[in-house]
């Protein structure tokens, strides 16, 4: 009896898995799997079969593309813009962020390398403030000045990852913008410029990353945690010259990574952290060298005395 | 509610609901798991439970994977809530950091299951507006296509290909820049 119930089982099994199981599926589900894929490969789905052919057009999409594509895919696609990411100046991207495409957008990178010197960012990327969840801006603009994005109160409900990186803002707009994030998880400053305090206030922040490669007029000398109970990484590197004002008692991992590696300095840096777990240290391949040398040669005149 | 008085959540927290699965199978499960579905959830608002929840669409079978998902995500859940209250306490960190990993190795786990349970349990999560739920069971999903042709995904889910040539031809020419 058992034999059959398993014979059974095996022919259902084996029936099921030459049924196309994937297109019974309803709309709306076959456009949020359409959505979890690299833009591209989301697009060529509409060949598959006469089921799939509208499914790309009218789900959620992720565009992540090249600044030529954008104005084309934005033409023929149909369904909202949940997640924009572009690389590369794009001159119309004031009126690209303006479109209602983009009501409901969770998730914004620009990535404005090339720009032409002077060029602002534009006051529309600043039109998601209800709906953004995460927000990366790189190599781009000088951020907009005190008082929030052009003059409005920015708050941010929903984000919880923010990312700056070689943008120049100042202290007061810096902490006016992390003021006004309450949800926010993880923070990256990478070779961001224009503030000499970093003030930490977030009863939300687990992760902090501070990169800072090259040598900027106004440094980060001060790294200041009032209140951040829940962070739990912090990741430092290239900044040996801040001093760390704080005490951190909830940070379980740290990074370091440096050019130089003081040992004074990174003895006064360690007792900020009294219930450290993980201790990440990364020096560059010279510091690594002189290491080895140093080893080396000990280990030589150890053997030759 | 999670903003109702205490005396209100320790009820509601003691509180439990009888699901029925479409072959009549009964589940009891806490208030707490069951409103991880925002389908019963409205269902208990508008005080519909009485005499337990026809689920017409859930089989017993993925009815019983849905609820274990739902007991675990329950208590994480929970989790995250009592934390907040008490945050300056460095203590609940450790045991935050330690459910987190035990959840997602749950999660890789509960994923461990053959294709067309997979699609039953996305139908489910939809059915019953299960976000945490569907959002990783389309991932998986999505997760098995990623990096493949078009062919090569036809061939794996079965897809039979009813486009013309001509109809093929249109759309590489409409979208020519997604097959470069």
């Amino acid at each position: 009896m058992g034999v059959v119930t398993r014979a059974q089982a095996k022919r259902t099994r084996l029936l099921l898995s030459s049924l196309d199981l994937i297109s019974l599926l309803p709309d709306d589900i076959l456009g949020s799997i359409v959505y979890l894929l690299p833009t591209k490969e989301g697009a060529r789905t509409h060949i598959l079969s006469s089921r799939w052919r509208h499914i790309w057009r009218s789900a959620p999409l992720n565009l992540d593309t090249h600044v030529s594509l954008v104005s084309h895919i934005l033409s023929i696609h149909k369904g909202p813009v949940r997640r924009f990411r572009v690389l590369g100046f794009l001159d119309s991207l004031d009126a690209v962020l303006r479109s209602p495409a983009l009501d409901s957008l969770e998730e914004l990178f620009l990535w404005q390398n090339c720009r032409p010197p002077g060029t602002l960012l534009p006051p529309s990327a600043f039109r998601f403030l209800f709906t953004l969840r995460f927000a990366e801006f790189g190599s781009c603009f000088p951020f907009p000045g005190d008082g929030g994005a052009a003059g409005h109160v920015v708050h941010l409900p929903n984000l919880q990852h923010l990312k700056l990186q070689s943008v120049s803002v100042s202290e007061d707009a810096l902490h006016a913008l992390l003021d006004s994030c309450p949800a926010l998880n993880s923070l990256i400053l990478e070779d961001s410029y224009g503030f000499r305090r970093l003030r930490i206030r977030s009863p939300s922040l687990r992760f902090l990353g501070l990169y800072c490669g090259a040598a900027y007029v106004v440094k980060l000398e001060d790294v200041i945690v009032e209140n951040a109970p829940r962070l739990e990484r912090l990741i430092q590197s290239g900044l040996h010259a801040a001093r760390v004002v704080s005490v951190f008692r909830s940070v379980k991992v740290l990074g370091l990574s440096a050019y130089t590696l003081s040992q004074h300095v990174t003895i006064n840096f360690m007792k900020c952290f009294p219930c450290l777990e993980n201790l990440h240290i990364e020096v560059t391949f010279f510091i690594l060298l002189c290491l080895l040398l140093t080893i080396y040669i000990k280990h030589l005149n150890h053997h030759s005395s | 509610m999670a903003s109702a008085g205490s005396g209100d959540e320790k009820a509601a927290a003691a509180a439990m609901i009888t699901l029925i699965s479409s072959d009549n199978e009964k589940f009891e499960v806490t208030e707490a798991t069951a409103t991880l579905s925002q389908t019963i959830r409205h269902m208990i608002e508008d005080g519909c439970t009485d005499g337990g929840v026809p689920l017409p669409n859930v089989t017993s079978k993925i009815l019983a994977r849905v609820i274990e998902y739902c007991k675990k995500h329950a208590t994480a859940a929970a989790g995250e809530e009592g934390s907040s209250s008490s945050f300056s306490d460095a203590a609940f960190l450790e045991v935050d950091r330690a459910f987190l990993e035990e959840l997602e190795e749950f999660d890789d786990a509960f994923l461990e299951v053959d294709r067309a349970t997979l699609f039953d349990l996305i139908l489910a999560a939809n059915y019953l507006d299960i976000k945490g739920l569907l959002n990783l069971t389309c991932q998986k999903v999505a997760d098995s296509v990623k990096g493949k042709t078009p062919e090569q995904i036809r061939e794996m889910y079965n897809i039979v290909n009813d486009l013309t040539p001509e109809e093929e031809a249109e759309i590489r020419r409409e979208t020519q820049w997604a097959f470069e």
